[in-house]
């Protein structure tokens, strides 16, 4: 495996007060990698992926995206990352594939892309069915695979999940787990996943363990 | 692993004609979706402005045409102070709206499908801010020469008129833009043009108060024109440039908030929005508490409560102090008519906010009143326990400001001081009946919703208003009835009547009423 890291955390901590939210940590993600975050409930894990948002300032250390300070103003950054960490603030008056076909919308324009490949991952989520519905009208572990085609349908160097097996049975969570390991290998996307799911931790090709 | 072929598109995103043809593709998809407004969604507020129009405005124009002015401005020798300080309170009063809802506040979605992009947030939020602020600027322009021709002569002769119309443009041009500089700049670049508008405005009054006095009326809003103008046209400029810089992960809270609040405010539910827009305590953590263990008296609970919200608590102080200054002035001025029943209203309008922001105990006392048991019997009861703090910090505010103004010797029609003391004391009490009404409204009653059929419509949306606005209508309409009486002691009777009907319904709301109100109250 060669090539520069996508994304490098030194010694980024985040501290409020005599609090400490994130502790002291460092690795790198390279190109095509699959790595997860876990860790108790308060180690640090969201905290982590917010600062290689750029939304969560560090108190020490550093995240880099491709060489530079994980930085949410700049484009280049907003090229690079693509991430469900945060709740994504659906349109309850747009159809599922509306919704998803806006977002590729926003990276291919109207070229024939958009639709193409707001189809292949409505598909490939088995949301196919579900794509002239509402928001309101499908379940929680439904709604948790259209957040996540709304995130994977653009295109990203490196995607930041927080838990995406949230809400979804046993199947669902395989579909998801093929879909991003296939997406690593295939186009390169390096994946920080925070999670406490086995079935995702078993795919890694590498591990942030905090707490 | 040495092949990464990210699908990103081919084409070059940095390019002007990409980046359109993608905004203007989203915004394309955007524009069909589901509920897009109808033909009758856009004819309901054309309906709603043709009502007021023609039942309102129509007669108020004519009731104007025909009746001398309520302030005569003469000559405007002496208006460039004035209008100087309005031209300051818009700017600053714009800066503070953008901080809370600005220019550049759209629909949460869409606004994370743009910000996920590598797109310049000046190319999609660019073309939205330009044309709001031409809507907002153009509203500003004619709700102020609608007030002017209501309220004054100012377009009784030529002259005047050419040199307020000057001046209300200039104060169109640069409130939209400060609104737009209050939201894409950060707090200490706001407190620089807060204190430069500040600065050039006493700089202004000065240089037309130095000239002879025949030049000072012809030059003064001429200046105050021109001054506005250049201003509007720099701080627009720089704001315009501070778009693409402006702190998404910020705008993104915003807008979120923004689409909460009016999903509130169109269901009839304004106070749950207003909610939204409190600010988030911090600091005195561990004030409340003795060192021995005990918990500190209800004032001093209601004190640090309040400091821990240090902007709302300043904002209430200083409302609270103008609110008694201007109250005090408008009821020394009571028997002489004119403007003084304003300063008593706007006095009145003050010290309500006041109350309001001066703590959060008012939604401590709604809680208790309509949720489980959840204190013990202890010292003074329900209210002393949430009243205590408010009904003396507004008291105190009003008596600082009232003698405040007493001091300066502010009241210059010199009504008897007891009478004075007397209205005084009868709009607090009746302020604060208002306010208790206010604040324990819970969900809106739904036989609120049922139609009221008139020749001219359904105007059931006319008492829904009231219903929302209840604490400020009720001041209103209370320093009105004030007003009206001749006698102080009769009108300070009246207000206290009428803050007790205000209390009375202001408990009915939580249901006390119902369930062995004053055995409930009484314990201790």
């Amino acid at each position: 495996m060669t090539g520069v890291p996508v994304i490098a955390a030194d010694g980024a901590t985040v501290t409020l007060g005599d609090t400490t939210l994130l502790a002291p940590t460092t690795f790198a993600v390279r190109p095509g990698e699959f790595w997860c975050v876990t860790g108790g409930n308060g180690s640090g894990k969201t905290t982590l992926l917010r600062a290689f948002l750029g939304s969560r300032r560090l108190t020490a250390g550093t995240c880099s995206v491709r060489g530079e300070a994980a930085d949410l103003a700049k484009p280049s950054h907003r090229r690079s990352v693509a991430s469900l960490v945060d709740t994504i603030p659906f349109a309850r008056d747009m159809t599922l594939r509306e919704q998803v076909t806006l977002v590729a919308a926003s990276w291919y324009g109207n070229a024939p892309e958009t639709a193409e490949r707001a189809g292949q991952l409505i598909e490939r989520l088995g949301l196919s069915s579900l794509g002239e519905r509402f928001p309101h009208q499908v379940s929680s572990g439904q709604l948790q695979l259209f957040s996540l085609a709304l995130t994977l349908v653009r295109p990203a160097d490196v995607v930041l999940l927080d838990e995406p097996e949230r809400h979804l049975d046993s199947d669902r969570v395989g579909l998801v787990a093929a879909l991003l390991t296939e997406r690593a290998k295939e186009e390169g996307t390096a994946f920080l996943v925070a999670t406490h799911e086995a079935a995702l931790v078993n795919l890694r090709d590498g591990r942030v363990e905090l707490g | 692993m040495t092949t990464h072929t990210t699908a990103f598109p081919d084409r070059d995103s940095g390019s002007d004609t990409d980046a359109r043809t993608r905004v203007h593709a989203v915004r394309q998809r955007y524009a069909r979706r589901g509920d897009r407004a109808t033909v009758r969604g856009h004819a309901y507020p054309l309906y709603l402005v043709a009502l007021f129009g023609v039942f309102y405005l129509v007669p108020m124009v004519h009731a104007r045409s025909t009746s001398p002015a309520l302030i005569s401005v003469g000559s405007l020798t002496g208006a460039t102070p004035a209008v100087c300080a309005l031209a300051v309170a818009a700017c600053w009063g714009a800066q503070l709206a953008g901080r809370f809802w600005g220019p550049l506040v759209i629909q949460p979605f869409l606004l994370h499908v743009f910000m996920s992009t590598d797109l310049s947030p000046a190319r999609y939020l660019g073309g939205i801010a330009r044309r709001r602020l031409v809507y907002a600027g153009t509203v500003t322009l004619l709700a102020a020469c609608a007030a002017a021709y209501l309220a004054t002569d100012l377009f009784g002769q030529l002259g005047t008129a050419l040199r307020g119309l000057a001046v209300m443009a200039g104060i169109s041009a640069l409130a939209p833009v400060a609104w737009l500089w209050g939201q894409v700049r950060a707090v200490r670049d706001n407190l620089v043009l807060a204190s430069a508008a500040g600065a050039v405005a006493l700089a202004v009054t000065a240089v037309s108060r130095s000239a002879p006095d025949g030049a000072a009326a012809g030059l003064g809003l001429w200046l105050v024109g021109a001054v506005l103008a250049t201003t509007a046209a720099v701080v627009g400029r720089a704001a315009f440039r501070s778009i693409r810089d402006v702190d998404l992960a910020r705008l993104a809270r915003e807008s979120a908030r923004a689409s909460q609040a009016q999903a509130y405010a169109w269901t009839g539910t304004l106070h749950h929005a207003l909610d939204l827009y409190r600010p988030e305590p911090r600091g005195l953590t561990s004030a409340l508490i003795r060192p021995d263990g005990r918990l500190r008296g209800y004032l001093a609970q209601g004190a640090v409560r309040a400091l821990r919200t240090p902007g709302r608590a300043s904002a209430a102080v200083a409302l609270l102090l103008v609110g008694g200054a201007a109250l005090a002035h408008g009821v020394a001025g009571r028997e002489s008519g004119g403007v003084a029943s304003v300063w008593w209203t706007a006095g009145a309008i003050c010290v309500y906010l006041g109350s309001g922001w001066v703590g959060e105990t008012w939604r401590g006392l709604r809680d208790e009143l309509t949720m489980a048991p959840l204190f013990g019997e202890w010292w003074g009861g329900t209210l002393a326990r949430a009243l205590a703090w408010p009904v003396v910090a507004v008291t105190v505010g009003v008596c600082l400001g009232g003698g405040l103004a007493t001091v300066t010797r502010w009241p210059e029609h010199g009504a008897p001081p007891v009478h004075a003391v007397l209205l005084v004391a009868g709009s607090v009490v009746l302020v604060l009946g208002a306010r208790f009404l206010r604040e324990m409204k819970l969900h809106l009653p739904l036989e609120l919703l049922l139609p009221i059929i008139t020749p001219l419509g359904d105007l059931s949306g006319l008492r829904v208003v009231a219903w929302q606005f209840d604490g400020l209508v009720a001041v209103v309409i209370g320093v009105a009835v004030m007003n009206a009486v001749s006698s102080p002691l009769v009108a300070t009777a009246l207000a206290v009547g009428v803050a007790a009907c205000c209390v009375w319904t202001g408990l009915r709301r939580t249901g006390w009423a119902h369930r062995g109100l004053l055995t409930r109250l009484r314990r201790a």
